[in-house]
């Protein structure tokens, strides 16, 4: 199966998971993730995210200018963002655990 | 001297033009005009999308293929990063389809490639959702700031245990969530102080509202009791 395809639904979760351990500006997002072994993921699709959960309520962002080429704009999850984070993160782990035992057993 | 031709040859067709002080910094000041072709084949594929929105997916993506050209090397060109992203058109798409916004109007290949990979993300959440029966749809939904439950408030600080922690263990044992309805506290007010991000030059967020086509996802009974005072949160910037 192609793991991208399992990707997409779990993309959301593994954002505000590398988020929840520190600010981060969009390509180190995109570095976090491959960091951890997600290395389907695309670099789009991180950016994407991260404007989805921004426009939710998710996210606050905050810019660091920079002398040698343009801004930063870094994201950092806000209190609802880390609730999310919580709540993505217990379903997530149902679900793993329903799959484990499904796919285990076989 | 092949070298110095190589450098010659592509500089040349990126020439940034009249630096203010002339001073070596080639690699930082050569990129923009790279960056600026892959940009100008992103734009179009945004246009129907509110301005601010435009301005803010832009500054990233910008400062995405700045960090990508550094790290090709400096002397990257269109093509590498199109050799690393994919066309620019691809990239608008793959952008569109995670944010969620809604499809352009008029259906061309590049939209309805964005349709398809939408719906397989919809499907994909749709079963994880589903599986831990939480309310549904909630990826897409507006959320309003809710105050309570930020009793680990001190956010800076915080962040800085996390991140010296280094983990999603750390996180993760952090925000046990409590036995209670996790959406508990939806009081009539707003939070204070945890509103819309207040950041220093970033525009506010547009209202979701029209850019969003969010599947009205129910709103969970509100428990009268917050478990906790609700602490001044406060997302400052920097």
């Amino acid at each position: 199966m192609d793991p991208s395809q399992l990707l997409k639904g779990v993309l959301d979760l593994a954002v505000l998971a590398v988020l929840a351990r520190g600010d981060g500006y969009g390509y180190e997002v995109v570095r976090g993730l491959r960091a951890a072994g997600l290395h389907e993921v695309g670099d789009a699709s991180v950016y994407g995210t991260l404007r989805r959960l921004y426009n939710a309520g998710l996210l606050t962002s905050y810019v660091v200018p920079s002398e040698e080429g343009p801004h930063r704009k870094y994201y950092s999850l806000n209190a609802p963002g880390r609730e999310r984070l919580c709540e993505t993160a217990k379903t997530w782990r149902a679900f793993a655990e329903t799959m484990e035992r499904l796919v285990g057993a076989t | 001297m092949t070298g110095d031709e190589t450098t010659q040859g592509r500089a040349g067709a990126r020439e940034p033009g009249g630096g203010d002080d002339g001073s070596p910094t080639a690699v930082h000041l050569a990129t923009p005009a790279v960056e600026e072709e892959y940009l100008a084949g992103v734009r179009p594929a945004l246009s129907d999308l509110p301005a601010p929105e435009v301005a803010e997916i832009l500054d990233d993506v910008r400062a995405h293929l700045t960090d990508l050209t550094a790290e090709l090397g400096g002397d990257a060109g269109v093509a590498a990063l199109t050799a690393r992203l994919g066309p620019p058109s691809a990239y608008a798409a793959e952008l569109r389809a995670a944010a969620g916004y809604p499809l352009a109007p008029e259906p061309t290949r590049r939209e309805r490639y964005g349709t398809a990979r939408l719906a397989a993300a919809g499907l994909v959440v749709d079963v994880v959702d589903s599986a831990g029966g939480r309310r549904r749809g909630a990826g897409h939904r507006p959320v309003r700031p809710v105050p309570g439950r930020a009793r680990a408030a001190p956010d800076r600080a915080g962040r800085a245990r996390r991140a010296e922690r280094g983990g999603a263990a750390g996180g993760a044992e952090r925000c046990r969530p409590p036995p209670g309805p996790l959406v508990v506290a939806l009081p009539s007010t707003t939070a204070p102080g945890a509103p819309s991000p207040a950041p220093t030059d970033v525009a506010p967020p547009p209202a979701p509202g029209p850019l969003f086509t969010s599947p009205a996802a129910p709103t969970p009974p509100v428990e009268p009791t917050p478990p906790v005072p609700p602490a001044p949160v406060n997302p400052t910037t920097r």
